[in-house]
């Protein structure tokens, strides 16, 4: 069952505070959350994420497809880290 | 000194009694492995021109050339499949590599002291992340950007990275509630 509109998007309050904080800061810092249940917001685009998978933290960069979703999503904790003969990475 | 090579499949199983074999496909693509051309065991003796015939769940049915039948096929279980690197077509866009060029690279630190090497390449739908193992033999994750990787280097074969670690914004006191 979808959850009612009418209560908005879950957010974990902490989260917002320190999204404020590296939004003041102009070094490539990460934030480290544990709150991988918390919606990814507007406010949150563009800024990186450390979620906390169960033993470390993974990177999450959040772009505008990923509003609305939970950054538990992005942070997967069992992992199969698969083969990859011709795959390409880009550095953003 | 020999060409670099990647690994783009293996043989994992036999398929039927005309000498079909499954094969795991490592590309991104799992049909693109026949499009490299001629491939090559590990030790570079028996070479192998595959033909794409269908899937079976996951893995591909392939026919080898010159294989006939069942028995012929059986004895290629478990050959892992080898291309030379100058085989995969040349990438035009800007910062992009291939993961296969950078896996195994040195990560330099600021002062181009060595500190770690390239493990792999993830990407869990949220941008690349680069991973790097530390001499102390601690895996570290950073995001693939220029902020965290401010140099590639592939000829002389090494990364400089701004830090071995992501760097966190300070955690002010209860900021962790749950």
């Amino acid at each position: 069952m979808t959850r009612s509109v009418w209560k908005g998007p879950f957010v974990d309050g902490y989260l917002l505070k320190k999204a404020d904080a590296a939004r003041a800061s102009t070094r490539n810092e990460v934030i480290k959350i544990w709150s991988r249940r918390s919606t990814m917001l507007p406010q949150f685009v563009g800024l990186t994420f450390g979620v906390h998978n169960g033993h470390k933290f993974i990177p999450v960069l959040v772009t505008e497809e990923m509003v609305g979703h939970k950054f538990g999503e992005f942070a997967p904790t069992r992992t199969f880290y698969g083969h990859a003969a011709d795959k390409k990475v880009k550095r953003g | 000194m020999s060409e670099k090579r990647v690994c783009l499949g293996k043989i994992v199983g036999v398929h039927g009694i005309k000498g079909e074999v499954k094969v795991k496909s490592y590309t991104v693509v799992d049909k693109d492995i026949a499009s490299y051309g001629t491939l090559e065991d590990k030790t570079a003796t028996k070479h192998f021109n595959l033909k794409v015939t269908g899937h079976s769940k996951d893995l591909l049915r392939v026919k080898v050339l010159g294989v006939e039948d069942r028995t012929a096929a059986a004895p290629l279980i478990g050959t892992e499949l080898y291309a030379p690197r100058g085989v995969l077509p040349e990438i035009k866009a800007e910062e992009e590599y291939y993961e296969t060029d950078l896996v195994g690279l040195k990560v330099l630190d600021a002062e181009k002291k060595e500190v770690a090497k390239v493990t792999g390449f993830y990407n869990f739908g949220a941008g690349d992340i680069l991973e790097i193992k530390l001499k102390s033999g601690r895996t570290e994750m950073l995001p693939f950007n220029k902020g965290y990787v401010p140099e590639i280097n592939l000829e002389e074969g090494y990364i400089i990275v701004a830090s071995t670690g992501m760097v966190f914004i300070e955690d002010e006191e209860g900021s962790k509630e749950c």
